[in-house]
């Protein structure tokens, strides 16, 4: 004969369950905006039945909730986390070439365009005068402008490039943080999963600070799990180990003493894993911010060690350098061809004036108009005969006007070299526009994948909870209606 | 698949932000009215739009600045060059009508003052300028073509060098033996000639004695220099193959061999070198001219080497254009040294004239008929000498106005070429406006915006937005706890 208590029991199991499905539901509920919060759910199996040795067999024994599971896709968070690096990589290009693109300010009225049209408009004026003092001072207003909106921009690239240093400092320190948290994440999760219960909540933590990490930094993540219900959890930067278990390996930064490119910044830092292998977040296979910022930063365009395959503000401070550079000694050597209106040439003047070059360059490698022009322009040598033959002569003026069409480099004129500079800002940027608004709509997908999966959705809730609380109210019946024969059983037959 | 809210309101919020990006965009658009603000937005309509930007302020370089500036040159050019020109057709009329009328000797002197205005006229206009830069000049633009009293020519000194060729020689006769009326002599008619001498003139007189070198000389052919102080109406006496030079006179004598070598040689031209100190206002300058060099200040002499120079400016793409006209082109040193010709002709008139009339004062005064007798003598060379004088002037005359109708017919040729430049001006002005029409609707086609297209676009996109922003806020709202 089973047990008399045997049906209050079996109520007994049931008010368990349901109030414990009920707890789990409200934990969703309050939890349904949480970032990172994989929705949890009970399994409920019945208890092993008993056999009664009676006519009608075996004998259920109510339910019990076996465990308490986090749903989540390990496919879409792995799928999540290669996309992840992906947007971070383009959305940080995009963000810096937007910034370069802003320097050069072409469409808007003050760009190379603007300037160096200006200055041939003058050169055109000053061979219509050549004596005219308005028209020289004009022209060397003119050149004046030509250089300095050059050298602006190198010295803006220059800042940005130093802000990216110092973001690179910041984002290797992120790493290194949340690398560290993982390794604390993990020690907790094992030693909870040891005593066989599901550390739900912690790997959420966990998961979510990987998802912060991915879009820095090309991460994999491999886990196993071991007989002893003991897991491994490894984070892999490429082929390096970041996070192994409980121990976590540093990436260290070191200031450069010598300069990759001659106009670089100094202290620009190298990243080495703190056991001293390099760090190479730059692979073909590698994106991620971190990579995004040491692109722009270092990149000249060049392949091999030390160099960096990828336009960044090196490969442009140097273009700038040889438009500058070319264009100058063209100009300086044709006025080296004439005469001024002393009738001196410029080796001439090298005795009374020392520098006789009319654009020079400082020890930084910045261009500049030589004051002795600003303050004589009478010094300039316009003329390509000495100045008895006549002060009209502008022979050397209209040179200086051919300038505009010669096809000083390799891409042609010099309007065309800068255009092309142009050009390859504008497509890289419209590149990494495009790009990054891709990834993001893929990263939007998968996010909703993922939700599909793991989101908690409040009518699903809410469902959940009149249906637990209906399991409940009907145990609580069943207790009531147990109890009640019991009533009987022990007080009205006296047994 | 299983949706949850997150999904709903990440999708509705995804959207809005896309609705949101278009209005901002055509918002944009229309209040720049620019179809892209930055180059990566479009980079191949970018750098077509720099290159027309570029186009478009070449035109208006040459539209708004060198041509205007090249017309305004052309306009002063072409005025001096009409006050001249009408000067040389004045002149000319005056050499027809004035040489028969003028016979007594005041008349003849104020036939001289006249061709001595005329002769200050000639370069009046020559230094003409424009915004103080001279125009008939080439490059030297500092200085006019002739001196002026600012330059202080009376303490200038040049060495100057002159190249002659068979075309500039004409035939021109002097009086030789004229008689003086001072020395009572038996002269017969056959003591005054009249020599038909082979002649070229230099670009000025009163030449620097024992200055003279020459150069390229065809062989056979001596040079000497004769002063016509030191020898007189002999000076003219030039020999057979000799050529000679007048310091005085600025006059170079070539002997009818040494005419006959010239002819026949093939030779480019001798030159003749010389110089002279000491010059007056009005003379050209002799830089503009010749290949010369400046001795005034002996420690630094400045040497000119002569070239036509043109002044080139740019009035269209790859198009340049001279301006300038050369001074040596148009004032010609003939023009101020034939008259100094006519002037001593007339001079040599008035003298015969005076001669005569000394002698018949003389014959008068005296009773004694032997002076008379050879006074009479003298009186009939005179006569002679007067007759010869008289011709010599019409001839030169004659000959003036051939050479002045050159000289007119030079000054017409450079006025058509200025006028020819100016033609080019307008074509090229022309053919700027319609480029400069079609480059500024090529740039506005390139990278404005339509606007009422872009109007009509924004109003619907606003709408779009409006509408997503209401289907949102319903989404979010409801649940299905309000039902239960």
């Amino acid at each position: 004969m089973p047990n008399s208590f045997f049906g209050l029991n079996i109520g007994k199991t049931g008010l368990i369950a349901a109030s414990v499905a009920l707890n789990t539901t409200s934990h969703n509920a309050s939890n349904a905006n949480t970032d990172g919060y994989s929705r949890q759910v009970i399994t409920q199996t019945a208890q092993t039945p008993i056999s009664m040795n009676m006519s009608y067999g075996m004998v259920g024994t109510g339910t019990v909730v076996t465990e308490i599971t986090q749903v989540r896709s390990e496919y879409y968070d792995n799928k999540y986390w290669d996309n992840s690096c992906k947007v971070g990589y383009y959305e940080t290009i995009n963000y810096e070439m937007l910034k370069i693109e802003d320097y050069f300010n072409e469409m808007d009225s003050e760009g190379f365009t603007t300037e160096f049209n200006n200055f041939f408009k003058a050169l055109s004026s000053l061979n219509d005068n050549v004596t005219g003092t308005a028209e020289r001072s004009n022209m060397i207003g003119y050149a004046t402008n030509l250089i300095e909106y050059f050298e602006t921009i190198k010295s803006e690239l220059l800042d940005q490039q130093e802000d990216i240093n110092a973001e690179v400092s910041d984002t290797v320190d992120k790493i290194n943080t949340l690398a560290a948290d993982i390794a604390a994440l993990n020690q907790q999760i094992n030693t909870v999963e040891l005593t066989g219960e599901s550390a739900n909540d912690l790997r959420d933590k966990r998961a979510l600070l990987i998802d912060e990490l991915s879009s820095i930094v090309d991460i994999s993540v491999s886990e196993q799990t071991y007989e002893n219900s003991k897991t491994s959890f490894r984070v892999y930067i490429g082929t390096d180990v970041l996070v192994d278990d409980y121990t976590t390996y540093e990436l260290q930064l070191t200031s450069r003493t010598d300069k990759t490119n001659d106009t670089d910044a100094t202290g620009l830092y190298d990243i080495t894993w703190s056991y001293g292998d390099a760090f190479d977040p730059v692979g073909d296979n590698i994106n991620g911010s971190l990579k995004a910022l040491l692109e722009v930063r270092d990149g000249n365009n060049q392949s091999g060690s030390d160099n960096t395959n990828y336009k960044g503000i090196p490969y442009y401070i140097e273009q700038i350098n040889e438009f500058l550079e070319t264009f100058t000694t063209e100009f300086n050597s044709l006025l080296d061809q004439g005469y001024n209106l002393n009738n001196e040439t410029t080796a001439d003047m090298a005795a009374t004036y020392g520098e006789t070059d009319f654009f020079l360059v400082d020890s930084n490698g910045s261009y500049y108009v030589n004051e002795i022009y600003t303050n004589d322009p009478d010094l300039l040598c316009l003329s390509d005969s000495e100045i008895q033959d006549g002060v009209e002569n502008a022979g050397i003026v209209q040179k200086l006007i051919d300038l505009k069409d010669a096809k000083m480099f390799d891409s042609g004129t010099p309007q065309d070299k800068v255009s092309k500079i142009i050009v390859e800002i504008a497509i890289d940027t419209a590149r990494s526009t495009t790009m990054s608004a891709h990834y993001t709509n893929l990263e939007k997908t998968i996010t909703n994948n993922r939700l599909s999966v793991m989101g908690v959705d409040s009518d699903e809730e809410a469902m959940n909870l009149v249906k637990y609380q209906e399991a409940y109210d009907l145990a609580a019946k069943v207790i009531q209606v147990m109890s009640e024969i019991y009533d009987t059983l022990i007080n009205g037959l006296g047994v | 698949m299983r949706i949850t809210n997150g999904i709903m309101i990440n999708n509705s919020l995804s959207n809005i932000n896309k609705n949101k990006e278009t209005v901002d965009k055509l918002n944009t658009q229309i209040t720049s009215e620019k179809q892209i603000q930055r180059a990566s937005e479009d980079p191949i309509l970018a750098v077509r739009s720099l290159r027309l930007r570029s186009t478009l302020a070449e035109i208006n370089q040459y539209l708004d600045a060198n041509i205007p500036d090249a017309r305004q040159w052309l306009d002063t050019t072409e005025t001096a060059l009409s006050t001249t020109a009408d000067l040389l057709e004045n002149f000319i009329y005056y050499c027809n009508q004035g040489v028969n009328d003028y016979n007594t000797v005041s008349e003849r002197n104020t036939l001289i003052t006249q061709l001595k205005q005329y002769q200050q006229e000639m370069y009046s206009t020559a230094n003409a300028d424009y915004a103080g830069r001279t125009v008939f000049t080439g490059y030297k633009t500092d200085r006019g073509l002739t001196f002026t009293d600012a330059d202080n020519p009376s303490d200038l000194s040049y060495t100057i060098s002159e190249t002659f060729d068979f075309n500039s020689i004409d035939v021109v006769n002097k009086i030789i033996g004229a008689v003086d009326s001072s020395t009572v002599a038996e002269t017969t008619e056959y003591d005054v000639k009249n020599k038909q001498v082979y002649r070229a003139l230099l670009a000025y007189d009163d030449i620097d004695l024992s200055s003279l070198s020459t150069d390229n000389l065809p062989s056979g052919i001596s040079f000497t220099e004769i002063s016509l102080d030191a020898y007189g109406d002999a000076a003219y006496n030039v020999g057979t193959n000799e050529i000679r030079v007048i310091p005085e006179t600025g006059e170079v004598l070539i002997g009818s061999g040494a005419y006959e070598t010239l002819k026949n040689s093939s030779d480019s031209g001798f030159t003749i070198s010389y110089s002279k100190t000491g010059f007056e206002t009005g003379d050209l300058r002799p830089e503009h001219y010749f290949d010369c060099v400046d001795t005034t200040d002996a420690d630094n002499p400045v040497t000119y080497t002569f070239s036509e120079q043109s002044i080139e400016y740019e009035i269209n793409f790859s198009t340049s254009m001279s301006i300038n006209t050369l001074g040596c082109n148009t004032f010609d040193t003939g023009m101020v040294r034939y008259i100094d010709d006519l002037i001593e002709s007339v001079g040599v008139a008035i003298n015969a004239q005076n001669t005569i009339s000394d002698i018949e004062k003389q014959m008068a005064a005296t009773d004694d008929e032997d002076t008379i007798a050879t006074l009479q003598t003298m009186l009939d060379a005179a006569n002679i000498e007067l007759a010869y004088a008289e011709e010599n002037m019409s001839d030169l005359f004659a000959a003036a106005i051939t050479h002045f109708q050159e000289y007119s017919d030079k000054i017409d040729l450079a006025i058509a070429d200025v006028g020819t430049k100016g033609t080019r001006l307008d074509l090229n002005e022309d053919r700027l406006k319609s480029q400069k029409l079609s480059v500024t609707s090529l740039k506005s086609q390139n990278e404005d915006i339509n606007v009422t297209e872009v109007a009509v676009l924004y109003s619907q996109a606003q709408d779009v937005y409006d509408a997503s922003l209401t289907t949102a806020s319903q989404i979010v709202q409801k649940s299905l706890l309000d039902f239960l």
